[in-house]
């Protein structure tokens, strides 16, 4: 890197970085915003992904998206907070296509699905809610999504003895809620 | 877990097709309109993917600690298919590259005057080879000793060192000036070719110093003992 040469580009804020790059296009102003921020870039797709591959491939195509937009898409305001939102948007991306891709990239139905009856619905968002946030969404994922043991695992990042013992306790605890629930009246108890 | 709780299947919707990342990022962030969030949160109750996106996406801004493990070789990889290297820089760092163009400077460097010019030019590889000892440094206990052979004329001493792109490195043999060096795989080996003629019989001193171009303050000073 030739930045010895250019000036103290530490001193410059990111902005000025993105500025002075937008109207030169020399690579160093953007390897000094890689210097500064790589790594938190990849930490954060680390603590989303749970996978330090997929934190890698995904940090690398944060950085390259970042690189090829900083001329069109960035409005100077605030360079880190746009690198936050599209490691964000990355990192969604990456988990809902693995989600697609397990199910064999046939997505269901377009619109966005609730249940039929508005109260039942209420009472099932009332029990789920009383489960721990672990159990809710092992439950969802493999009683809603029909997800496996170990698609869920793949999904989550946990591990498979942590997804059955999450997805068991949770059925154990959603039973026992929504039993006292229909108890209540609202619904009917339900068996398989 | 009893027979009836193992038989029940909780209730659950099926969830439909998820919201896209910037729905769903803006919707973490509380930023939809009232109608727009109603709907998504309703999809949300009924999917385990977008829930689970929703919880990651509350830690996102969390403070980054120190670097996680294996971050120095990763920040390599992804550099590199970052801002990748023109090919001929790729060709001349390749190893076997380098070795060759340092030997055949040190050789030219070596042939005493100009010779005149043979009716029968010699065979190029009789005058470009040299059996070359290389000296392994990284030794983790005691100094190396290696036995001298007074017939060489020239040593290989090779190392590896953790290395950061962004900074330049220099060795020095026993207090010389430094002498800028490039790592051969740009991964931390390096491999620096010296005549016997500075390398004689005794002990010996390699300073590797770590240098950052744009401070010029010095980061490190790596010393590698080593006996001839």
């Amino acid at each position: 890197m030739g930045s010895h040469q250019h000036g103290p580009l530490k001193n410059l804020a990111d902005e000025g970085l993105v500025e002075r790059f937008q109207a030169t296009g020399e690579m160093m102003y953007l390897e000094e915003l890689w210097c500064r921020h790589s790594r938190t870039v990849y930490v954060q797709c680390l603590r989303f992904l749970g996978d330090t591959a997929a934190a890698e491939d995904v940090s690398g195509d944060v950085l390259l998206k970042v690189i090829r937009g900083v001329r069109s898409q960035y409005q100077p305001a605030h360079f880190a907070g746009w690198l936050s939102t599209v490691a964000r948007h990355e990192c969604i991306n990456h988990v809902q296509q693995a989600a697609e891709r397990l199910r064999g990239g046939d997505p269901d139905d377009l619109h966005l699905a609730g249940h039929d009856d508005p109260a039942v619905a209420i009472d099932i968002d009332s029990v789920l809610s009383q489960l721990s946030t672990p159990q809710r969404i092992a439950i969802k994922l493999f009683y809603a999504n029909r997800y496996s043991y170990e698609e869920i695992a793949k999904l989550t990042g946990w591990g498979p003895k942590e997804v059955k013992t999450h997805v068991q306790n949770g059925r154990r605890r959603f039973k026992l809620l929504w039993e006292r629930t229909a108890q209540g009246g609202t619904h009917e108890p339900r068996r398989r | 877990m009893n027979r009836d709780d193992a038989e029940f299947d909780p209730p659950l919707p099926r969830p439909g097709r998820c919201p896209g990342a910037e729905t769903l990022a803006d919707f973490a962030a509380g930023s939809l309109p009232p109608g727009e969030a109603a709907r998504i949160r309703s999809h949300i109750a009924a999917c385990g993917i977008c829930d689970s996106l929703v919880e990651r996406l509350r830690h996102f801004d969390e403070p980054v600690g120190v670097g996680p493990p294996g971050w120095a070789a990763t920040e390599r990889r992804l550099r590199s298919r970052v801002f990748p290297k023109p090919r001929w820089q790729v060709i001349l760092l390749h190893p076997a590259v380098a070795y060759g163009i340092a030997l055949a400077a040190v050789i030219v460097a070596a042939v005493p005057g100009r010779h005149p010019a043979s009716p029968i030019p010699p065979a190029a590889a009789a005058i470009a080879m040299e059996s070359v000892r290389t000296i392994d440094l990284n030794v983790t206990r005691g100094v190396p000793s290696f036995a001298p052979d007074q017939s060489e004329k020239f040593l290989l001493l090779s190392f590896l060192i953790d290395i950061h792109p962004a900074l330049h490195y220099a060795v020095s043999l026993d207090g010389s000036p430094a002498r800028e060096v490039v790592s051969s795989d740009g991964k931390g080996n390096f491999a620096v070719l010296f005549s016997r003629a500075v390398l004689g019989a005794g002990s010996h001193r390699l300073t590797v110093i770590e240098t950052d171009p744009r401070s010029g303050k010095t980061e490190r000073s790596l010393e590698f003992p080593f006996q001839l």
